[in-house]
């Protein structure tokens, strides 16, 4: 980059700034950009971060990044920020000005809506550095123990490392102390009840206590809830296998905790896309018009502009584009809310007419706008926002597999709006992450794992896999509670022979009703 | 708040080491696309890059996901109307009796693998059939360096110390002797005396004689003089090898349209860097034809095309005269490797020729055909098959070669190898280019195997 473009781009950045904090009232954390070479910038997003361990996944997503960017992608506005404080971003350097400046304004979206976002706030900034650390250390147990055993410690924390929520911090004896005062409390509270229609008459219950009964009774609580382990379900697989496995070594158990924070760290990132994205979309452009409007970029660079941010917001006929959906809905709010067309009065009239011309001039979208930012994620986001409208205004459609003697079809199917709206929030439910539970840490010599079915199987091949890992880690047989096909099963995966191999066991419960069926014990054959 | 430019960022280099550990991850997916890869037009036309690229699909990483279901799919955006194919992808073959690849968003990327890595996994146990030690001048193939002789003078890095010491326990034994003939004392006393005297002949005499010994029995120890030094010499390694010759011959007439040079370069290119590879005393000669036959060298043979009529016995003949001149038979392991699209406008001359070759007792003659599943309008109404059946014309070159040979069939991939061991004769017709990897391999065989 030529010394006087680096002013010029300096001199927009302080521009950007003035904008963004006086007009668009927002907030944010210092930024670092840095302007890179194109094959570090690749690199830096085949890692997804410029501090990342060593595994062949990365090296694979650079091979197919390199092959992109050789065959088509020349031009494109990479983009890559980290979040953190300072958030760090990186600018390709072959991209021309204008591009650099529209990667710049994406980037402050980015990081406005990773300082405001409400499920950004538990989220560490130190992240990079943990990350650093982490390679450092990685890279000696590759050395001391060979590449060989840290990557199948890596692929197997990789598999899962999604299971596990920054808002659950609850350590298992907390769990259990609070679960053990919940149960008193009922106890007590049942026993005192003076409403009528509590069951205070139900058979198993001892229709008078006294304190030495009580006493026993808590004991045995407690007793009970020792045994216990999980003491209740928990979504955090890692965390359960770290503090439970009984053949993993500290390194192994090192290498773990880091893919349990990175997934951690990761949670909201996962969650908000569609948002993240479509709100750095909105913004840029917003800024973009700003520098435009002001003549800091002339009009021959706005042809440049305009191509890479159609290249971002192109049409996508197998998936839905973060870039183009979200920010049309964010458009959409700030219109509707500009106009006043929300509430009773505008969903009561019936009259087309009527609605097309509604004004009630608010203007009060862009403050609607940040507040949908600060407090939403994916899921409710299109719950809310998603209308029926935007499915015709953006051509949206679904798709179903057919399957020809050597082809397999995507073919569009032939769903009303209202379907394709329900099918598209409903695919946003967990955020694509099937909820999983450890529920058993002692059933039938292995461990028990549940999936709370909610519509869709999970994926055959890859489950089998993961749960290999999961063996892998324990080596202990994995058993997963789930449903296929409308039929309960019960998945084993255990070691045969030299081989881990998968079995599904006979039907074990009825549908909606997970847990208890489970744990009639009975022998695998 | 700032912006730093890294203009001379010193590339980590991690993304390519962890590309490596993929690739060696899916070293079988890559041994699989070999096939398609040497016939990969690039490689030929990419002069002196050593890097192949090979088309794989990555591995997945597993994770717990949801699976399309019944009915279930994606959803997508754009003007297709309901029932439209929107995307299609092509079914991969059955693994393991499981169904695979019907999930969509499988890419597909490119890996960079080195030649050297491709040549060895192709030609793995594949070398030069029926080579032989040739009785008459051999050739003298350097080897590094090797410690020959021994001298008694030289550098003092290269000192033999066990030599060096065995002279000089030689010597002290020869003076013990020299000192009991001397004076007629007991061996024990001559040692000690020798010892005394810190190895000196005249003192130890001296000493015993004066009987000044020291009363200290011998340790066994040795004293070195400077003729007992021994230093070792180096010399330049070598090693015999009989000499072996391929003559590549290619057909460059007008007849050879271009897909067709195309498959004949790309499998004499592998050849010769196959050979390159394995044998360093291999010479390859290179000789084109049309209608007179032309020795030529490798970036000519490769990347320059020609055009004109067709005469074969010319290139037999030019062989025949290189052979005579330049590369007798007792000296020399000598193949031919010759391919042409089968069109000759004098196929008993030819034949003529392969006889006076063979009787040279040479060590293989290999004969491709490259005969494309074109059709014979590919050439106009009055193209060159034509114009050849209009004067007689009886098939292709490979007729004439099975009625002379007693070839041994074996149908292979949709296409024929033939081979007559007794007269060292090869042939293969080679008809798309997902054959070249095959034809190679029956070219090369080891000996092995026959």
């Amino acid at each position: 980059m030529k010394k006087q473009e680096l002013q010029k781009l300096v001199k927009v950045e302080k521009v950007i700034e003035k904008f963004v904090t006086d007009e668009l009232k927002l907030t944010y954390l210092p930024i670092e950009f840095d302007v890179v070479p194109d094959m570090k910038m690749l690199e830096i997003m085949a890692y997804r971060s410029p501090q990342q361990i060593s595994n062949w996944k990365y090296g694979r997503d650079y091979e197919r990044l390199r092959t992109i960017h050789e065959k088509i992608g020349r031009g494109l506005p990479y983009e890559v920020v980290v979040h953190g404080n300072p958030a760090r971003a990186y600018l390709m350097n072959s991209n021309t000005f204008p591009v650099h400046c529209t990667v710049m304004a994406h980037v402050f979206g980015h990081v406005t809506f990773f300082t405001m976002n409400k499920w950004f706030k538990e989220m560490r900034v130190d992240f990079l550095d943990v990350m650093s650390e982490a390679k450092r250390r990685f890279l000696d147990y590759e050395r001391r123990f060979g590449v060989r055993e840290v990557e199948k410690i890596v692929d197997a924390g990789h598999s899962i490392q999604y299971h596990s929520s920054p808002f659950d911090n609850e350590t298992e004896d907390e769990k259990r102390e609070r679960i053990y005062h919940q149960k008193r409390m009922q106890r007590s509270f049942e026993r005192k009840s003076e409403f009528r229609d509590f069951p205070l008459d139900s058979p198993d219950k001892p229709k008078k206590l006294e304190i030495a009964d009580i006493e026993i009774y808590n004991e045995r609580l407690k007793r009970q809830l020792r045994l216990k382990n999980p003491v209740e379900p928990t979504e955090d697989i890692l965390r359960w296998i770290i503090d439970n496995s009984r053949i993993l070594e500290n390194w192994q158990k090192d290498i773990l905790e880091v893919l349990r924070e990175e997934g951690r760290f990761l949670w909201p990132i996962i969650r908000t896309q569609f948002m993240n994205e479509g709100w750095a979309t909105i913004i840029h452009e917003k800024i973009m018009k700003m520098l435009f409007d002001k003549g800091i970029l002339s009009t021959a660079d706005h042809a440049s502009f305009n191509d890479s941010n159609a290249r971002i917001k192109a049409e996508n006929p197998t998936q839905l584009n973060p870039y183009l959906v979200g920010s049309t809905m964010f458009y959409d709010i700030e219109e509707r809310w500009n106009k006043g067309r929300y509430g009773y009065e505008w969903e009561d009239c019936k009259s087309i007419k009527e609605k097309e011309n509604w004004d009630t001039k608010e203007m009060k979208g862009w403050d609607k706008c940040l507040e949908v930012m600060q407090s939403y994620m994916d899921w409710f986001f299109f719950q809310d926002f998603f209308t029926v409208e935007m499915i015709d205004k953006l051509n949206l459609y679904l798709w179903g597999l057919m399957e020809t003697m050597t082809t397999v079809d995507l073919v569009r199917t032939d769903h009303d709006p209202k379907e394709i709206r329900e099918a598209i929030i409903n695919s946003f439910a967990h955020s694509r992450v099937p909820k999983i539970e450890v529920v058993d840490g002692n059933f039938r010599n292995g461990t028990l794992f549940v999936h709370r079915h909610t519509g869709l199987d999970l994926d055959m091949k890859y489950t089998t896999e993961t749960m290999k890992h999961i063996y892998n880690l324990t080596e202990r047989d994995v058993y997963l509670d789930t449903i296929l096909r409308n039929e309960a099963k019960l998945l084993v995966v255990f070691l045969k022979g030299d081989e881990v191999q998968l079995q599904i066991l006979e039907k074990m419960q009825k549908k909606g009703n997970p847990t208890q069926a489970a744990k009639t014990p009975q022998r695998r054959p | 708040m700032a912006i730093i430019v890294h203009d001379d960022w010193s590339l980590s280099e991690k993304g390519r080491k962890d590309a490596e550990r993929h690739r060696q991850k899916i070293d079988k997916a890559i041994r699989e696309n070999v096939r398609d890869a040497i016939a990969d037009s690039s490689i030929i036309t990419k002069r002196g890059e050593k890097i192949v690229r090979i088309p794989v699909k990555g591995l997945r990483d597993y994770r717990f996901i949801y699976g399309i279901g019944k009915g279930g799919g994606g959803a997508g955006q754009g003007p297709a109307k309901p029932g439209d194919v929107i995307d299609q992808k092509r079914k991969q073959q059955k693994q393991d009796g499981k169904k695979a690849g019907n999930r969509p968003g499988i890419d597909f990327m490119e890996t960079e693998v080195d030649i050297d890595y491709l040549l060895q996994i192709m030609f793995e146990d594949l070398g030069l059939p029926w080579i032989e030690e040739k009785t008459k001048a051999q050739q003298l193939i350097p080897k590094g360096w090797k410690f020959e002789s021994i001298t008694k003078k030289g550098a003092f890095s290269r000192i033999h110390k066990l030599r060096t010491l065995k002279e000089a326990i030689a010597r002290t034994n020869i003076f013990v002797k020299d000192i009991i003939e001397e004076t007629g004392c007991t061996e024990e006393t001559a040692y000690a005396g020798l010892e005394q005297a810190e190895g000196d002949l005249e003192i130890a005499i001296h000493l015993i004689k004066t009987n000044t010994l020291v009363d200290i029995p011998p340790t066994g120890g040795v004293y070195f003089e400077d003729d007992d030094l021994r230093y070792k010499q180096i010399e330049e390694d070598v090693e015999i090898h009989s000499n072996a010759v391929v003559f590549a011959m290619m057909d460059s007439s007008g007849s050879m349209t271009q897909n067709k040079k195309y498959l004949a370069r790309s499998m004499l290119f592998w050849l010769t860097e196959f050979l390159k590879k394995k044998y360093e005393f291999v010479e390859i000669v290179f000789i084109i034809h049309t209608t007179h036959a032309e020795r030529v060298d490798e970036d000519h043979f490769f990347y320059k095309g020609e055009s004109g009529g067709t005469f074969c016995y010319t290139a037999f003949e030019k062989v025949n005269y290189l052979i005579e001149t330049e590369f007798p038979v007792d000296e020399w392991n000598i193949y031919s490797v010759y391919i042409s699209d089968g069109e000759d406008f004098d196929p008993d001359r030819t034949m003529e020729e392969v006889d006076i070759m063979l009787r040279k007792n040479i060590n293989m003659l290999a004969y491709t055909e490259i005969n494309l599943d074109e059709n014979l309008e590919d050439y106009g109404p009055f193209g060159a098959m034509q114009l050849a059946s209009a004067i007689g014309y009886q098939g292709g070159l490979m007729n004439y070669f099975k009625k002379k040979f007693n070839f041994s069939e074996t149908k292979e991939e949709g296409t024929v190898f033939y081979k007559d061991p007794n007269k060292r004769v090869l042939a293969c017709i080679i008809k798309n280019k997902n054959h070249v990897y095959p034809a190679l391999k029956h070219m090369l065989f080891e000996r092995a195997s026959t």
